[in-house]
């Protein structure tokens, strides 16, 4: 019985193999004269494309079109989807500009009330002095708010440089009383009145802070309803420490949709930094922080999915939170030192592409792990390192030496050779701040003694905006260049 | 390898391929013209001439990326490009309509040599439309009647309609 049924499901098999062969071999036939009918549409289109070109060339000698005057091109000839470039462009430098832009004429109006995205940036840029005019008002935001029709929002707000009636009154006895008692005695009298904790109540001072945090409400919204709508903020505080208004009213709102957040001015905010406390609106889709000191307690709130942080080094401190950062592709440290509280073990962060340093470069590379790195990128005024430099194709070195002449040649030459010495993987160098002619010497010198890392086949110098290759070696390490 | 190109007032322009292909349309038609000349119907010789110069110092960019609708909104102009887009009203409206009708992103889109952490916020948005930006540079800060008067643009608002304008946009005092 059983080799019987074996029997059977090998003759199945047989014919199940055969069925399929066969319709293998009509499909393969079928793809053959696809492909052929393919082969042969192509070259007809290219037959009439050549003979559509031909036939346009003999129309225009045969009409003497090309003898015909055009009349002159003006702004309005561009059609509509470049003037609302020009349009945007042109509002990206002062928002509220697009008032002017509407009464210029009915088409101007036309394509600036029909563009939803024109609408989707609001601008509060306060006057540097509280008291000067303010041009944002809340029929502007309203307008912004409708307008833009529920997409995300670019806001940016720029706080004036006092935004209390004291401190702002103390910055004007300050810059009235200089001429009278000269600048110490200016300070001197502005700091007398602070160790009195002297107050100022000036109710029309009062009246313009209470206009402009109505104005910072309406932005909000009332129950943070706007917030919802925010999907980049830059902000930039005022000069004094009680001049968070935006960040306090940002701690119980949720910022669902947030992608990028810039904030400067923080370390005016001294207090703060220390609060336990003190929260950020919760931000799961951010990206991008950039602010110009490190507020501790973010990184509780702060997504895991950052790929993006611009912010100072403040004595290592930053290291205790990248660990947590894994996603990171972007990082800039502003203002490193060598000192470093940060006692734990390397940090990897597998996923940074670009690196940033302004300052001193040792701590950061000494603790960083950076197996992904694409290009390094620093401005620092160090002559001498100590570490070496990561496995990195590109590095930038902007050189922020010493000025003076006698001695520029010196730390330029220590730098240089530091650098040289240092690299390990890389294969373009691009120098800024040294002297072109000590770069080709020092580079020549040491590629001949074998002083660096076999890998480097460019070196670039950088003035302003212009690059020139210096050396170039080939494969073999001679001189092209 | 050099391909002719003829423009609208049939002039002939013998070009390098590399340079050539900075503009996205020709670089299209290339592959189909065989050895026959480019006809460009809506682009003078004299644009042509300009847009070529732009390419000429250009070829060797990188080409930009894609644009996803990220790219930077400055409206910061290198020195270079400055330069090359002083020209007469009429020259800078006929290069935007010719670079438009060119598909030439390549062209027009331009690395700005700004230190690189300035815009890590928009790290790949280094780019801009040189012609836009220039009129746009134009239009910045004027009132509408100097808008007007700078590309000879008539008001065709009634009074009432200019009056019911101002009116909904009270929120910047006239400049």
């Amino acid at each position: 019985m059983e080799s019987l049924e074996e029997h059977l499901r090998n003759l199945r098999q047989a014919v199940t193999i055969q069925v399929t062969q066969l319709s293998l071999e009509q499909w393969q036939r079928e793809a053959d004269r696809l492909e052929q009918q393919w082969l042969h549409a192509k070259a007809q289109c290219a037959f009439f494309s050549q003979e559509l070109q031909s036939y346009t060339l003999q129309r225009w000698h045969l009409t003497g079109q090309y003898r015909t005057p055009r009349p002159k091109t003006s702004l309005l000839d561009l059609p509509d989807e470049l003037l609302c470039e020009i349009i945007e462009y042109t509002t990206h430098l002062l928002h509220p500009f697009i008032r002017s832009l509407l009464l210029v004429c009915k088409r101007f109006h036309r394509i600036i009330m029909g563009t939803s995205s024109l609408w989707a940036r609001i601008e509060l840029i306060f006057p540097e002095d509280l008291m000067d005019m303010f041009l944002p008002t809340k029929e502007y935001i309203d307008a912004c708010l409708e307008r833009s029709r529920g997409r995300l929002l670019d806001v940016i707000v720029k706080f004036p440089r006092y935004t209390t009636t004291t401190d702002y009154a103390l910055d004007q006895i300050l810059t009235k009383m200089t001429p009278v008692l000269g600048p110490d005695g200016a300070v001197d009298l502005q700091s007398a009145l602070y160790e009195v904790d002297w107050e100022c109540d000036s109710s029309v001072v009062r009246d313009r802070i209470t206009q402009m945090e109505n104005l910072v409400k309406i932005l909000v919204g009332s129950t943070g309803e706007n917030m919802l709508r925010w999907g980049s903020l830059h902000v930039t505080l005022s000069e004094e420490r009680w001049g968070g208004i935006l960040l306090w009213k940002m701690e119980d709102n949720p910022a669902p949709n947030l992608h990028s957040l810039e904030i400067m001015n923080m370390h005016f905010l001294a207090d703060w930094f220390h609060e336990e406390d003190a929260s950020i609106a919760e931000m799961p889709q951010l990206r991008s922080l950039k602010t110009d000191r490190l507020c501790l307690h973010w990184f509780v709130s702060l997504p895991t999915t950052l790929t993006l942080l611009d912010t100072t080094y403040e004595d290592g401190l930053i290291f205790d939170h990248l660990c947590s950062l894994q996603q990171l592709q972007h990082l800039c440290i502003r203002d490193a030192t060598a000192s470093s509280s940060y006692k734990e073990d390397p940090i990897t962060l597998s996923h940074l592409s670009e690196l940033h340093i302004y300052g001193n470069v040792d701590r950061i590379l000494a603790i960083l792990v950076t197996p992904r790195l694409e290009g390094l990128y620093i401005w620092s005024s160090q002559a001498r390192m100590t570490q070496r430099l990561p496995s990195v194709p590109v590095i930038e070195w902007n050189f922020e030496g010493i000025k003076v002449e006698e001695t520029l040649g010196l730390s330029q030459r220590i730098a240089l050779t530091s650098i040289f010495e240092n690299i390990s993987k890389t294969r373009r160098l691009c120098l800024q701040g040294f002297r072109v002619e000590l770069i080709d010497e020092i580079g020549n010198r040491l590629k001949r003694e074998r002083g660096f890392s076999e890998s480097l086949k460019v070196v670039e110098a950088r003035t302003g905006n212009a690059r020139a290759t210096i050396c170039e070696w080939d494969e073999m390490g001679s001189m092209t260049l | 390898m050099s391909i002719t190109i003829v423009t609208s007032d049939n002039e002939q322009f013998c070009v390098e391929k590399l340079v050539a292909q900075r503009i996205a349309l020709i670089e299209d038609m290339v592959e189909n013209a065989g050895d026959r000349p480019i006809p460009l119907p809506n682009v003078t010789a004299s644009v042509l001439r300009k847009i070529l110069e732009y390419c000429e110092h250009h070829k060797n960019d990188p080409l930009p990326p894609y644009d996803d609708g990220s790219r930077s909104r400055t409206t910061h102009i290198s020195e270079w490009d400055q330069k090359f887009i002083t020209v007469d009203q009429e020259m800078l409206f006929e290069i935007i309509l010719a670079a438009n009708y060119l598909e030439m992103k390549p062209l027009l889109y331009v690395r700005l040599n700004v230190p690189r952490v300035q815009c890590l916020t928009a790290c790949n948005a280094v780019a801009g439309d040189i012609g836009c930006k220039t009129v746009a540079n134009m239009i910045k800060g004027k009132s509408p009647e100097e808008i007007r008067k700078l590309f000879n643009i008539v008001n065709n608002f009634t009074p009432e309609e200019e009056a019911q304008i101002r009116k909904e946009a009270e929120w910047a005092e006239d400049r």
